[in-house]
Order: structure tokens, then sequence, then C-alpha cells
């Protein structure tokens, strides 16, 4: 388990994180999902020992990683930018942390060729150990890179954004290579995602990071979510406007209080893996909505001010 | 190759140049225009060419002052690069901008400046002082290669390294030294192309005890020009040759498609 108690951080008086306790469980990938300069990758930053808290806590199974630097923890971050070393090939790349000085005492008694070649095989890159990182495409690059990051044995991964350069077809694929492999090897697995689909259908929870606001909820709950105003308005992608205060599309709910519903026209439904993307519309205004439901018609949108509460069922 | 459009716009800059050259020469008419192709073509001038020995020492002189402003630049260059990228502050952005200064500085600026130092020092006249007083133009040439390829691509990598449990040092040893050799070789050649082209720093500093090649070639140039076309063949036949030799071997190399594993 990996847990942040009082996890805080400001950047030249801004302050990104104030008092952020979450708990990230072992064997599951969490979908950090929120608005571009929040901070998602600042907060990658520091679990993985690249920037130092400025208050608070991160233990791993009890362990205080805190003031542990980057090259001690346990921790491998795996990002969108390409980090294969462009020198090495591909075998040279996944044996570099086997031989790190802070690593190779645990790989000591194994046989690195053998071991190497199991990772390979895992991403399906077995045929291409001795290619040069300039040779292969962007997929490839990335199944590299994921093996790289697999064969340190992290005890955290953290991935930011790390197929968002790929077609759809290829991220989705590796994402379901990743979800494997993260349960096989009992992994704690951070994500940045920009895209809701793939923080719905491949994450097991999703933490939403906003100024002052971080809410954790499991994706099996997307349909009945309860959740504040902000999380509520990001997954609709922005599109209603949402009342801070009133929890509600302003422009239809100027002066009402209490329970109501708006009844939700299918614009459009498309099947995406598991789930369902929905355009809907309501009251002249056009958002998206995900679900593994297939709703036939319509969708109604209820929504409680004083329970704060909003959520969809359909017909 | 028209409906290439970066092939139409290299067309169009050739013909900008060969028409810019005519234009010249139509204002111009009492300058003669270039023969291309000679009137007599005989060997005469390299069986009579007496200045050869002149010729091998002024080369052997211009690549050591070549190397040494390598050597310099590079002393330099390498901690100043690791510096000002890695301190990317407004105070280190103006310093790196100075660094920059000699780039459009006269080039006498340096050589008179230094010329009294070197006396003073009495190192006036050798190779060293034209390399000391030639990297002082240089060093930016050197300079900007390495703190381009550090900023963009060598403290990412030298952190995903760190990551993956390797030590600071052994991380600039593996992953950042590799990685430096091709801005450190590009800079270098326009180190070696800077300092063959300089003229003014090697004849001042030089004292006449140091003769480079653009030293000695340029008072032949008016006197004998036969000896400055041969050697003007010769600078560019081994060019062409290494041209010819490198565009081979990389297509043997761009057929098994990796380029490291077979140099």
């Amino acid at each position: 388990m990996l847990a942040l108690k009082s996890f805080s951080f400001s950047y030249q008086n801004n302050i990104i994180f104030e008092d952020l306790n979450q708990r990230f469980k072992k064997g599951e990938v969490t979908a950090i999902v929120g608005r571009s300069g929040v901070g998602k990758s600042t907060f990658f930053s520091l679990l993985a020992g690249q920037e130092k808290l400025k208050a608070g806590s991160i233990t791993l199974d009890e362990r205080n990683l805190t003031d542990l630097p980057s090259n001690k923890r346990p921790v491998i971050p795996m990002f969108q930018q390409e980090s294969l070393f462009p020198h090495m090939s591909v075998y040279e790349n996944i044996r570099f942390p086997l031989v790190s000085k802070y690593n190779h005492n645990r790989f000591k008694g194994i046989d690195h060729k053998a071991y190497i070649l199991e990772r390979l095989k895992e991403v399906k890159l077995e045929d291409l150990a001795d290619r040069m990182p300039d040779t292969l495409s962007g997929g490839q690059k990335q199944r590299a890179t994921l093996a790289r990051s697999l064969a340190a044995k992290p005890e955290v991964l953290l991935l930011d954004e790390p197929f968002s350069a790929l077609n759809d077809e290829l991220k989705y694929s590796l994402n379901h290579e990743l979800n494997k492999l993260v349960k096989n090897n009992n992994i704690i697995a951070l994500k940045i995602t920009h895209d809701l689909y793939e923080a719905l259908n491949f994450a097991d929870s999703i933490l939403y990071l906003d100024k002052g606001v971080n809410f954790k909820f499991n994706t099996a709950d997307i349909d009945h979510l309860i959740a504040p105003a902000e999380v509520i308005e990001y997954f609709m992608l922005g599109v209603l406007t949402i009342d801070k205060s009133a929890y509600f599309p302003l422009h239809s709910l100027d002066e009402i209080k209490g329970e109501h519903s708006f009844n939700c026209e299918i614009i459009t439904k498309m099947k995406r893996g598991g789930l369902y993307e929905y355009s809907l519309k309501t009251n002249d205004q056009n958002f998206k909505y995900f679900s593994e439901v297939d709703y036939k018609k319509s969708l109604t949108l209820y929504a409680n001010n004083e329970q704060k509460i909003m959520t969809l069922k359909g017909n | 190759m028209i409906n290439n459009p970066r092939s139409f716009k290299i067309i169009n800059i050739f013909y900008l140049i060969l028409l810019g050259h005519l234009g010249f020469w139509l204002l111009a008419p009492r300058i003669p225009y270039p023969r291309l192709i000679p009137d007599t073509i005989d060997v005469s001038g390299l069986i009579e060419l007496q200045n050869f020995d002149l010729f091998i020492s002024a080369l052997f002189n211009s690549l050591l002052v070549a190397v040494l402003v390598i050597a310099i630049t590079l002393t330099f260059a390498v901690p100043l690069a690791l510096l000002l990228s890695k301190h990317q502050t407004k105070v280190g952005k103006v310093i790196s901008g100075l660094l920059y200064i000699p780039v459009l500085a006269p080039v006498l600026l340096p050589a008179f400046g230094l010329y009294e130092i070197f006396i003073r020092l009495d190192i006036i006249g050798t190779p060293l002082s034209v390399a000391i007083a030639q990297s002082t133009i240089l060093l930016p040439y050197m300079l900007k290669p390495i703190e381009n390829y550090l900023s963009n691509k060598g403290f990412y990598l030298e952190n995903v390294a760190a990551d993956l449990g390797e030590s600071k040092g052994r991380t600039f040893l593996k992953i950042t030294l590799p990685g430096l050799i091709s801005p450190i070789l590009f800079g270098s050649f326009l180190c070696v192309i800077g300092s063959f082209n300089d003229y003014i720093i090697a004849f001042l500093i030089g004292d006449l005890n140091v003769s480079t090649l653009s030293v000695t070639l340029y008072p032949l140039i008016q006197s004998d020009n036969r000896i400055t076309s041969i050697i003007t063949i010769l600078f560019y036949v081994g060019p062409l040759i290494l041209l010819a030799l490198y565009s081979s071997k990389l297509k043997l190399i761009g057929k098994n498609g990796n380029l490291y594993a077979r140099t």
C-alpha cells in the first residue's frame, strides 16, 4: 500500500498540493485526471523523488520514502517523451537497471539474459532485442520502455501519459497489456491521462486532482457517482456550466432548489471496448457520458442540490 | 522532383544565386567572367611547385592550431554548458547571451587585446597563442551544440537513469558522455572550419612564426594562380572522396537499418 499523508508542495508561493491524503493498493491501476496545470506531473516528480515535499510523508508498506533520493526509491516513472537511451540497443536498455549501482545487488543471483528475454516476451518485443531505439516505431519504443521499467522490479509505476502519442487502437491494446502486467507483478500503477475513456476503461480507480480538490473513486461507481461539482463537470468534459455553489447547470436552474431532473437525448452512441460513449443533449447543451449500460433512447440527469448529487439514469 | 516543395525551394535558391552572379557581371563588365574551363590544361604547376614544403608545413600548423582550439574550447564549453543548462534562471540566460557575443564581435578585438598579454607572457608567435586567441572567437560554436543537447535531452536522460537506480557519476559516464559525442563532433567541425578560415588572428598573434594555411595562401593568390588552383583542387578532391565513401557506407548501413551497430 502506498500512502500519502499531509502531502504538501508549493512552487514559488504557489500552493500545488496542500494536505493531500491518499492510499493506493497493490495490483491496481489508478488514473490521475484533472485539468492542465493542476500539478499532475509535479505529483509524479514528488513521488519519484525528483522534487522534495514541503510537508507530509510518502510511505510504502510502512517504509518511509519521503527523504530517499530518486535512485534509491522503488518507484519508476515512465513519460510520454522518448526515454530509451539512444546509444544502447533495446536489450542493453532493459539491462540498464539490472546493472545500475543501487539495483545490481537485487539482481545478482539471476540469469540476466533469460530475465531480459522474459521481459521482452511480456511486451512482445523478443525479436527486436538487438535493434537500436531510432529504428523502432512509436509503439515499439513505448513497449521497450515499459519492459525496462518492469525489469527494474518497481513497486510503484508512474505513467505520465505514456501512450498518448499513439493511435487509439495501439493505445488501448498497450493499456490492456499494462493492466495484465500490473496485476501479475502486483505493482501499484498510477497513470496520468486526459483520455476519459482510457481512465474509465483501463483503471481500477480514478483520482481527480484540482486546486484544493482531490477526489478518488472506483471506476465501477461512475454511473452513480456522488462527487464534488468540479469532478462531475470534468467528467462531462466541461460542456455543462456548473455553478460551484449550486451544482447545477446555470442557465436552467437560476433559482431552483431541491431535486430536479433533465431529459437528455442520445445524439450518438459508440461502443469503445467495454464502455459506451454517449453524446447527450439537454437544454441545448451537449456533453459526453460513458457507461457500461447500453441505453436505447434517452437518459435522465438527476441533480440534487442539498445532497450534492448528480447522476444519470437511462431508459 | 518539382512536386516536392523542398526540392522546388532548393532549385529556386540555386537560380537566385546564378542570376545574382550574372547580374553582378552585367553591371560590372570590366571584371572578366571566370573561365570554368582553362585554355590549357597541364600539370606543370604541380611539377614546378616550389613551395610544396611550405604548403605541407602550413597544413601541419593549421591542423595543430585547430586541434589546440578544439581542446581549449572543449575544456571551457563542457563545464559552462553543464552550468548554463542546469541553472536556467534569468541571470543564467544573461550570462549565456554574453558568451555568444564573440560571434558578433569583430575578430580584431580579441586579437589586439590578447597581443599585449601574450607579449608579456612571452608566448607570442606560438601555435598555442594563436589557438587561445582563436578560441575566444570560436568558443560559442562548441558551446551551443553541447548546451542544446543538455537542455533538450541530456538532463532528462540523466533523470531517467537516476530513476532506474544509477548513481550521478556513473550516469555522466554511461549516459551523458556518449550522448555528448555528437554535439562535440559537430562543435569540433565548426571549430576546425573557423580555425582554418582565420587569417587576421593567425597573422597578428602568429607574428609570422606560425604560418597557417590561410597565412601562407593569401600572398600566393595574387602571385601564382597555379599554386592556389592546385591547392583548391586538393582541398576539393579530399572531401569529395570522403563524401563518396561515406555515402556508400551510409547506404550499406541503411540496408540493415541500424546505424549504431555497424559503426
